[in-house]
C-alpha cells in the first residue's frame, strides 16, 4: 500500500503522537482490507461517546486520546453519549458512572469535535454533505443516509476507527469509498403496494426493516418509491434497514443521486436478485416488531430512534394538541440538543413540560437508564427502537405510527391502526 | 497433516484449541467481555467460553456493529487466541488493532473462503503459521 509523504510523516510520528496513533490504526486496517492507498476525508462523525458495552476499554481509549492531546484534523461531530450533558439534572442513575460518561463526552469536545451528541448527524447544519464527498461516519443508522441521500462516501465505521480517521484525516480507500463497491446488487420493488402507504412514516420503518432482512449487508435498489419522499422517511428507511440487516447504502430510482435510473444504480450490470414486496411480508414484520396486542395496557411511549427532526417534533406536538395533551402514560421524545433548543426558542417545550412529557437529548432512550425498569411494555414509532429495546432494556415493545403512539399515550393501552387508511 | 491456507488480516503465529461457532455471534452484545463467555440469547454455543481459543466463524458473521467488547476481552485477559472469519471484516480488525495499540496485545485475525472454513474441525489442537492452519 502506498502512502503519501505526509501520511508517512504522520505514521513516523513527525506530526505528533496523536496522528501517529491514529495512522497506526488506519494503516493496519487498510492493509487488512487490501486497500491500495488511503483516502483523505473532509468530515467525520465519531461514536466513542457511547460507552455501553465497552467495559473499561471505551473510557481508556478516550483517556489515551486526551493524554496525547489529540485534536481532530477535520470538522467532526459527535454521536449520542450515555448522559444528558447539557442538563445534568435530567440524568437518572444509569449503568454507567455519571462522571465517566461526562468525562468521555467532554474529551471528544475538547478534541475539537462539535458537541452535537446526536445519532442523526445529517439533521445538523454542519453535516450537509455533498455528492462524492469522502467522510468517516460511525453510527449504523446514519451511514446509509450519508451514502444514499447525500451521495457522500463513507464505509460503515464504528468505535475507534471513526475517531482515528478524524484525527489523521484519512481512511482506507476501500468499502463504500470505492465507486465499484457502491453498485446496487438486489432490486426491490414496491410497485404493487397501496398508494396511501407513501405518506405513512410507519411504512418506511417497516419497509426498511424488511429490506434489511432481505439484503443483509448487500446494496438494494428500490423501485416505486414516492419521488416526494421526505428526508425523515429516508432516515427511517435507512435506519431500519441498517438495524435488521446491516446495510451501508441503498438506492431509490429517480431519488437518490447515484441512481437517476435503475441501470445507473446497477452500474449497468445484472442484478443478483429481484424481490417484490408484498403486504403479507410487511404484516409479518409488523407482527415481529409487536409484542403487545391491541388493547394491552402500556407503561410508556418512546418516540425517536434515531433522533427526531424538528419537523417530526412539530408533527407530534400537533398530534398531542389534537388530543388536548390528555395523556395517561409517561412519554419520552428523543432529539438532539439543537432540536431541543429550537423548541425551547419557539415555546413548544413549555407545552411538553406542562404535559409531563420528557424530552431526551444527548442520548438514547434505550440505553441510559431512562426507563425505570426492565421488562416494561412500551409503544414506539421506530423499528430501530422496537428491535433494540427488547435486547437492551428487556422492554416488550409494539410499533405504531406517530398517531398510534399518541392515541396509545391517551388510552393507556395499545391503539394500533397500522397500515389501515386513516379515517 | 490436513491444512488450509488462509489470508491474514492481522498476522500471528498461534497454537491452540479450535472452537467452531455453530451460529453467527454478535461481538457487540453476544459475549461477556469480562469472562469471554458467550451470552447471546438463543445461541447454540451459549455458556461456552471463547477465551484462549482459536475462534472460528464457521457459520457466518452476524452484523457486528461494534468491536469494543472484543478489545475489552484483551484488557481483561479473556480474549480468543485468534479469530478465523469467512470474509474480511474491518470491525473485527479495528478491535484487534486497537487492543494492540492500547494494551500491546492484538488478536491475530484471518479470513478463509466461507465454504473452506467449514473444513476446520472444532475442539482440535491446531497450529497457525505463515497464514496456514494445520491440525492432526
Amino acid at each position: 500500500m502506498k502512502l503519501t509523504t505526509y501520511e508517512q510523516n504522520m505514521l513516523d510520528g513527525l506530526e505528533g503522537e496523536d496522528k501517529q496513533f491514529a495512522m497506526k490504526l488506519i494503516v493496519q486496517v487498510a492493509e487488512a482490507m487490501d486497500a491500495s492507498r488511503l483516502q483523505e476525508i473532509s468530515q467525520a462523525h465519531v461514536v466513542d461517546t457511547l460507552t455501553t458495552g465497552t467495559g473499561e476499554t471505551g473510557p481508556e481509549y478516550a483517556y489515551k486520546l486526551r493524554d496525547m492531546q489529540a485534536k481532530v484534523a477535520v470538522p467532526t461531530t459527535i454521536n449520542v453519549g450515555n448522559i444528558d450533558l447539557k442538563n445534568p439534572e435530567n440524568n437518572v442513575p444509569a449503568e454507567y458512572a455519571f462522571e465517566v460518561s461526562r468525562e468521555v463526552m467532554n474529551i471528544y469536545k475538547d478534541m475539537g469535535c462539535e458537541p452535537t451528541y446526536t445519532c442523526s448527524p445529517f439533521q445538523e447544519p454542519a453535516n450537509q454533505l455533498s455528492l462524492g464527498q469522502h467522510v468517516a461516519w460511525g453510527e449504523s443508522s446514519a451511514v446509509p443516509f450519508a451514502n444514499s441521500v447525500f451521495g457522500a462516501r463513507t464505509s460503515r465505521y464504528g468505535q475507534f476507527i471513526a475517531s482515528c480517521a478524524a484525527i489523521c484525516g484519512r481512511v482506507p480507500y476501500a468499502g463504500l469509498h470505492v465507486t465499484e463497491n457502491r453498485r446496487a446488487e438486489i432490486v426491490i420493488s414496491i410497485e404493487n403496494l397501496p398508494d396511501h402507504f407513501k405518506d405513512m412514516g410507519l411504512f418506511y420503518h417497516i419497509l426498511g426493516y424488511r429490506v434489511g432482512q432481505i439484503v443483509s449487508e448487500k446494496i438494494p435498489v428500490i423501485i416505486g418509491i414516492d419521488p416526494d419522499i421526505s428526508r425523515d422517511h429516508l432516515k427511517a428507511f435507512g435506519a431500519a434497514a441498517a438495524t435488521s440487516g446491516g446495510i451501508g447504502m441503498f438506492h431509490m430510482v429517480g431519488i437518490t443521486p447515484e441512481s437517476p435510473t435503475l441501470e445507473d444504480a446497477l452500474q449497468h450490470q445484472a442484478a443478483e436478485d429481484y424481490h417484490e414486496i408484498t403486504l403479507v411480508e410487511l404484516d409479518t414484520v409488523l407482527q415481529e416488531l409487536t409484542e403487545n396486542e391491541v388493547g394491552q395496557a402500556l407503561e410508556a411511549v418512546a418516540f425517536g430512534a434515531p433522533h427526531l427532526s424538528y419537523d417530526e417534533v412539530i408533527e407530534i406536538f400537533h398530534l398531542f394538541e389534537d388530543v388536548d395533551w390528555d395523556i395517561q402514560l409517561p412519554v419520552y421524545i428523543a432529539m438532539s440538543r439543537r432540536t431541543q433548543d429550537e423548541i425551547e426558542a419557539n415555546g413548544m417545550i413549555k407545552k411538553f413540560d406542562e404535559a409531563d412529557i420528557t424530552i431526551v437529548a444527548d442520548r438514547c432512550v434505550y440505553y441510559a437508564g431512562i426507563l425505570w425498569d426492565d421488562g416494561l411494555k412500551v409503544m414506539t414509532d421506530s423499528a430501530k427502537w422496537a428491535h433494540y429495546a427488547p435486547k437492551c432494556i428487556d422492554a416488550e415493545v409494539t410499533i405504531g405510527s406517530f398517531k398510534d403512539c399518541v392515541d396509545s399515550a391517551v388510552a393507556g393501552k395499545v391503539v394500533l391502526q397500522g397500515f389501515s387508511e386513516e379515517e | 497433516m490436513p491444512q488450509l491456507k488462509m489470508h491474514a488480516l492481522v498476522d500471528g503465529e498461534i497454537h491452540g484449541k479450535s472452537f467452531c461457532l455453530q451460529a453467527p455471534l454478535s461481538l457487540w452484545d453476544g459475549i461477556d467481555s469480562q469472562t469471554g463467555t458467550i451470552i447471546q440469547v438463543g445461541h447454540p454455543d451459549r455458556g461456552k467460553s471463547i477465551s484462549g481459543k482459536i475462534l472460528i466463524f464457521s457459520n457466518g458473521m452476524s452484523g457486528a456493529t461494534a468491536g469494543a467488547a472484543l478489545t475489552e476481552t484483551v484488557r481483561t485477559g479473556s480474549s480468543p487466541l485468534a479469530m478465523i472469519l469467512p470474509e474480511p471484516d474491518a470491525i473485527v480488525v479495528t478491535a484487534s488493532v486497537t487492543a494492540g495499540l492500547l494494551y500491546d496485545k492484538n488478536i491475530p485475525v484471518f479470513d478463509v473462503n466461507a465454504d473452506l472454513i467449514k473444513k476446520i474441525p472444532s475442539q482440535t489442537e491446531c497450529q497457525i503459521k505463515s497464514q496456514t492452519i494445520s491440525w492432526q
